[in-house]
């Protein structure tokens, strides 16, 4: 016996709302870091499940959902909002620093490492974000920003490497100030 | 492996678990502190890039805004479809509908402008569109109502007079591409009351729209507009009060 298209409908409503449950948060959050403002990412998240919607039975595996949608929202991204870009993005870190409950040095510590990252070329910003945020492989990144592996892993050297100089450039300035302190008391 | 080789896997990867990096790691006791240290800058990063807040009710906007999707349904054979899902008998309507709108807008001392025409059609081909889907979600709570409101931001009140709305439809959508928009749906007393909320400012001044069987109203709010529109005999100026006593904007 065949299904009914009614019941392949309901099968594929449960499928979509599956992977909604599973992965919005992580689409949402790689949205943010992409167009770094709040209101548009999750425009943009709208758009990337409205699109994976509609096209869901072109994934095989849910096994690759996660990189099937994070290649849709890049998409999107270049699509709808790559010309349009609001200056909201100091307003957005001081968002995410404000509604931290860490303890003030830990506060100080998230701001600056968003500092860091922003400082980022998104040649060397994306690659990291899908890393981190994703969990994907060299060869996985790779697939989503259409680069060769090598590609990719220079890119990841080099972003750490920018960010590990920076923490030590901090650290350095950190350590000047105490002994600054240290001297004046 | 040298040690240039050793720090460029590190930096790639610090999670490399490959067994050539595994064993150039026991080479030498200062490359361990050196995949210590930039574990952990990767830690705080990840902890950092976390911690951005999820919008509240995401998921649920995800899940409503594919409900009535009609693009969606071209692949699938659906029997005893509505008369009006038919496409060429809905293309046809579209442009009646279409000279219907531009031909009976109310004009107001300004009047509205093309692009204020051209937005009152997409608003009423957007009703159309959704149509079939208006009713396949009966009383709808205000949890439910407000996920998709705050898409806008806007903000349902809980009060009797709400209450007793019969809100049966609540999805975020585009009629405007890139322009977030809210479009509810109840029972009136004549038949459907669509309320849509647009994020932003299309139109400057108010007008009223109507085609055959429809009337509305296109009203400018802060940051955006509401549109209401309902069946010929139905007073939408009911429900114009209502929204303003109920409704908290802060777009």
């Amino acid at each position: 016996m065949t299904d009914t298209p009614v019941l392949n409908q309901k099968a594929r409503k449960l499928r979509y709302e599956s992977l909604v449950d599973t992965l919005y948060q992580d689409v949402y959050r790689y949205a943010y870091w992409i167009c770094k403002n709040q209101p548009l990412a999750q425009d943009l998240v709208q758009e990337t499940f409205l699109r994976a919607w509609r096209s869901l039975d072109s994934l095989q595996n849910d096994k690759a959902a996660k990189a099937w949608l994070f290649t849709i929202l890049r998409r999107e991204n270049a699509r709808l909002y790559e010309k349009y870009r609001p200056d909201l993005v100091d307003v957005d870190d001081q968002y995410i620093a404000d509604t931290s409950f860490d303890e003030p040095d830990e506060a100080m510590d998230r701001e600056f490492l968003l500092k860091a990252m922003n400082s980022l070329e998104p040649e060397y910003s994306e690659p990291l974000l899908l890393q981190v945020i994703g969990g994907f492989s060299g060869k996985e990144i790779a697939d989503i920003l259409d680069l060769n592996s090598n590609t990719v892993m220079t890119r990841l050297f080099r972003a750490r490497g920018k960010l590990k100089d920076q923490f030590a450039t901090d650290n350095n300035n950190l350590d000047s100030s105490l002994d600054e302190q240290s001297k004046d008391g | 492996m040298d040690n240039s080789e050793f720090e460029i896997r590190v930096l790639a990867n610090p999670r490399d678990h490959s067994q050539d990096f595994l064993d150039a790691l026991k080479e030498d006791p200062s490359r361990q502190q050196l995949l210590d240290d930039v574990k952990a800058i990767d830690q705080r990063l990840r902890k950092s890039l976390t911690s951005v807040p999820i919008p509240e009710g995401l998921a649920n906007q995800l899940k409503a805004a594919v409900r009535g999707d009609k693009e969606s349904e071209s692949n699938v054979v659906v029997l005893n479809r509505p008369w009006y899902s038919n496409r060429g008998i809905a293309l046809a309507a579209s442009l009646v509908l279409a000279l219907g709108v531009t031909y009976s807008v109310l004009f107001n001392d300004t009047g509205p402008t093309a692009a204020d025409l051209a937005f009152s059609q997409q608003v009423m081909e957007h009703v159309y569109m959704e149509l079939d889907e208006i009713g396949s979600q009966a009383n709808l709570d205000y949890q439910m109502v407000n996920s998709v409101f705050g898409v806008v931001g806007a903000q349902m009140r809980t009060t009797d007079s709400m209450d007793n709305l019969n809100i049966n439809f609540a999805k975020p959508c585009f009629i405007i591409p890139q322009t977030r928009s809210a479009h509810l749906a109840l029972v009136g007393n004549q038949g459907v009351v669509n309320i849509i909320v647009v994020s932003n400012s299309p139109v400057q001044s108010e007008f009223s729209i109507s085609d055959d069987r429809f009337t509305g109203v296109v009203i400018p709010i802060d940051g955006g507009n509401l549109i209401l529109v309902g069946e010929k005999q139905e007073n939408l100026n009911n429900y114009r009060e209502l929204l303003a006593e109920n409704v908290d904007w802060i777009i």
